[in-house]
């Protein structure tokens, strides 16, 4: 009997995956974990041992000029520093400042700090994402309906019924409309996949190769992209939380799952300027950054709604950018029995849960190798939070006018005086109408699932009331 | 513009019964009064629609009114309507809330306030010819629901109110000495307002639903009977067709002529 390809598929990224954690062994916090929990590990965001601090750039810094110091002004000190080279990132009004050949991050910092006109400079701190993608089709989505089938994975383990988001409930209220964009802020995204090509807005932004082709080059994006939005009912693959609603590829993380703040806090405001109505941010960092910060205000005055990743680290604290409470969603893993894996980080800032364990969905056709199909399995609270995203986004298209759009007009824009507002109503939305799956040992709002594991229909449907 | 249709037609109706009756007696009109108190009831079942008429669902009342009326020369009666009433809106849908809802609303206890007209016309032989007119608006009280599935507490509070307008001939057959069978055709309008307000911990929305009354042609029929002096039972059906349905009504009532 000929081993089925997905089968091969799975052996062969279990594979790469054992070598590349092999490779990185040295830069992880536990190097005696198994290979499952490197797998789904979102790596803490470091590339260092926790002995060696937090893993930031080595060939630029940030830097932030006093607001009263002129364009020239600023230009001449680059010149005077020799900098190679250096973008400005705008609303944040930063500075990405390459380091002049020779120099190291920390002396450059040193020298940038005794400048007067200088008001702050500091390393460009690492994110990354790392989760195993695997293949399955719809009747295999548990996270949207879960009729307590089996699992498709070693050991077969079956769900518990209704253990989901109630996707196919909330649908028959809405599915969504064509167009609310929920911006991917990750690898990129497979722009021709079958279960995606007609759902992408455009080739969307590369900040790593700075161009404007967000083609995925790791298969996360592409995973993260069809859960939140994924063609459905097309007879192929996976079906997406947000079925009418449309991706906009956005890729700050490279080939290996890294990527700096810089790119982040850049792709969070390009997706905002170019039409987003939801961030996705299905990675995180250790550090905090006001920029960051700054970036995902700008996210919701504008009228965006951010959901983020809390990590995968097994312990206490949220990741940033999931830690902002204010701004953005911050989303923990459940998993088929609506219980919370380990591996999901905690936290005061915990939002909501969604689940994480085990989710099926889309990886770039090359992934597997040729003549393989293009979806996987894999776990992570970097696939709870696309969930979390196609629900902002049908919320947002069942009832606009939260947000102040007029939908007569396209595309849809939030009105100014409407739109912080209508996020943070959105956002309490979500989390109002959340269900406490673990009431039985932490009732009522806690710090490991928050309000609790969503649920789509109670937001969308019409509640019965007597 | 159909309520300020129903108005005016309301008021002219007042306007013929008044000139009618000092045309009957013009020799002083105003010298023969007489004052009359109704007790009674009506139930009528009445199909709303809002949101565009999208959505429909079926107002069910029950009212209890005392109605006092000043009868000029026997042939125009002016009067107030006050009363209670319970009104069930069956089930109604909001969804311009942050949280949808769909509420059943079961019986609402509200009062009520009017007016009436009524006048005869002429007389043709067996038959008197009449004009009947009559206002009559409903409040609901406040009522307070709690919103039930939610991972917080949260509740809906609802206000509802309608108004009913009616103004139209009638037709008595007199030749009977204590029973006067008639019947009625009206224009009947129906328009009403619910009001809700919901809370969730510190998430609130307020939406305002516009209720119509399907069918705007009443129908009815009824008898009055006057067993002994300066007493009358009335009582009647009534129908309104529409496209849907046809919606019905009773009412009975007892008066005494002081």
């Amino acid at each position: 009997m000929k081993a089925k390809p997905w089968i091969l598929g799975c052996l062969i990224l279990s594979t790469l995956i054992l070598q590349i954690h092999t490779q990185q062994r040295r830069v992880f916090h536990h190097p005696q974990r198994g290979m499952r929990h490197q797998q789904l590990q979102i790596a803490n965001f470091k590339t260092s041992p926790p002995e060696q601090g937090p893993s930031y750039a080595r060939s630029h810094i940030l830097v932030k000029f006093n607001s009263m110091v002129s364009g020239q002004s600023i230009h001449d000190t680059m010149d005077a520093y020799d900098i190679p080279d250096y973008r400005y990132i705008p609303v944040v009004d930063l500075y990405r400042v390459d380091l002049p050949v020779g120099t190291s991050v920390e002396e450059m910092i040193q020298v940038w700090r005794q400048n007067a006109w200088v008001e702050e400079a500091r390393p460009d701190f690492t994110a990354r994402i790392a989760v195993t993608p695997n293949d399955e089709f719809f009747d295999r989505q548990y996270a949207l309906s879960n009729s307590g089938q089996q699992i498709p994975v070693p050991g077969s383990p079956t769900g518990k019924a209704s253990a989901d988001i109630s996707a196919t409930t909330a649908w028959e209220e809405s599915k969504g409309n064509e167009n609310v964009i929920i911006a991917v802020i990750d690898t990129g995204v497979d722009l021709n996949h079958i279960d995606l090509k007609n759902k992408i807005v455009s080739p969307g932004r590369d900040f790593v190769n700075d161009d404007f082709d967000a083609t995925d080059d790791n298969g996360h994006g592409t995973f993260v992209a069809a859960i939140a939005a994924a063609e459905t009912d097309n007879r192929e693959g996976v079906a997406g939380v947000a079925w009418d609603c449309r991706i906009l590829p956005v890729k700050t993380m490279d080939e290996e799952g890294d990527g700096f703040y810089s790119d982040v806090i850049d792709g969070i405001i390009w997706a905002v300027d170019n039409g987003a109505h939801v961030i996705n941010l299905s990675l995180g960092g250790g550090e905090p950054d006001t920029a960051l910060e700054q970036a995902l205000q700008y996210a919701v005055e504008k009228g965006a709604v951010v959901v983020a990743a809390s990590g995968n680290d097994s312990g206490a604290g949220v990741l940033y950018p999931a830690k902002y409470d204010r701004w953005a969603l911050a989303v923990a893993a459940t998993d088929f029995n609506d219980l919370r894996p380990e591996w999901s980080n905690f936290g005061p800032e915990v939002d909501v849960a969604a689940p994480g364990e085990f989710i099926i969905s889309a990886v770039p056709t090359w992934f597997f190798g040729p003549g393989s199909i293009p979806y996987g399995i894999g776990g992570g609270t970097s696939y709870s939070t696309p969930h979390v995203a196609g629900m902002a986004a049908l919320i947002i298209s069942h009832k606009p006018w939260l947000l102040g759009i007029d939908t007569s007009s396209v595309p849809w824009i939030p009105n100014p005086t409407l739109a912080s507002a209508g996020v943070q109503d959105i956002m309490k939305i979500i989390r109002f109408t959340s269900e406490d799956v673990n009431a039985s040992d932490h009732p009522g709002q806690d710090e490991f699932i928050g309000y609790g594991r969503i649920n789509m229909a109670t937001a969308l449907v019409p509640i019965q009331i007597k | 513009m159909q309520r300020r249709k129903a108005v005016s037609l309301w008021l002219f109706f007042c306007l013929t019964g008044l000139v009618s009756a000092q045309s009957q007696d013009s020799s002083g009109w105003m010298q023969d009064l007489a004052v009359k108190a109704k007790a009674g009831f009506e139930y009528f079942g009445r199909t709303i629609s809002w949101a565009d008429a999208d959505e429909t669902a079926q107002l069910s009342a029950l009212l209890f009114t005392f109605r006092p009326s000043l009868i000029v020369s026997n042939r125009v009666s002016l009067g107030a309507v006050v009363g209670y009433g319970l009104s069930d809106f069956d089930t109604i849908t909001f969804r311009e809330l942050p949280l949808s809802i769909e509420l059943e609303t079961g019986k609402i206890g509200g009062w009520l306030i009017g007016g009436e007209l009524e006048a005869a016309l002429w007389e043709t032989g067996d038959f008197e010819i009449g004009v009947r007119g009559g206002y009559v608006f409903y409040k609901g009280k406040e009522d307070r629901y709690d919103i039930p599935g939610l991972a917080v507490t949260a509740d809906v509070a609802t206000v509802p109110q309608w108004q009913r307008i009616r103004a139209g001939l009638q037709v008595t057959y007199i030749p009977y000495a204590y029973f006067y069978p008639f019947v009625r055709i009206s224009y009947d309008h129906l328009w009403g307002r619910f009001e809700v307000q919901q809370t969730i911990r510190d998430l609130s929305g307020s939406q305002d639903v516009d209720i119509t009354g399907r069918g705007k042609i009443h129908v009815g029929m009824g008898l009055s009977y006057e067993p002994i002096d300066r007493f009358t039972f009335e009582g009647g059906l009534h129908v309104i067709p529409h496209s849907d349905k046809v919606d019905l009504g009773v009412s009975v009532g007892l008066s005494y002529l002081f």
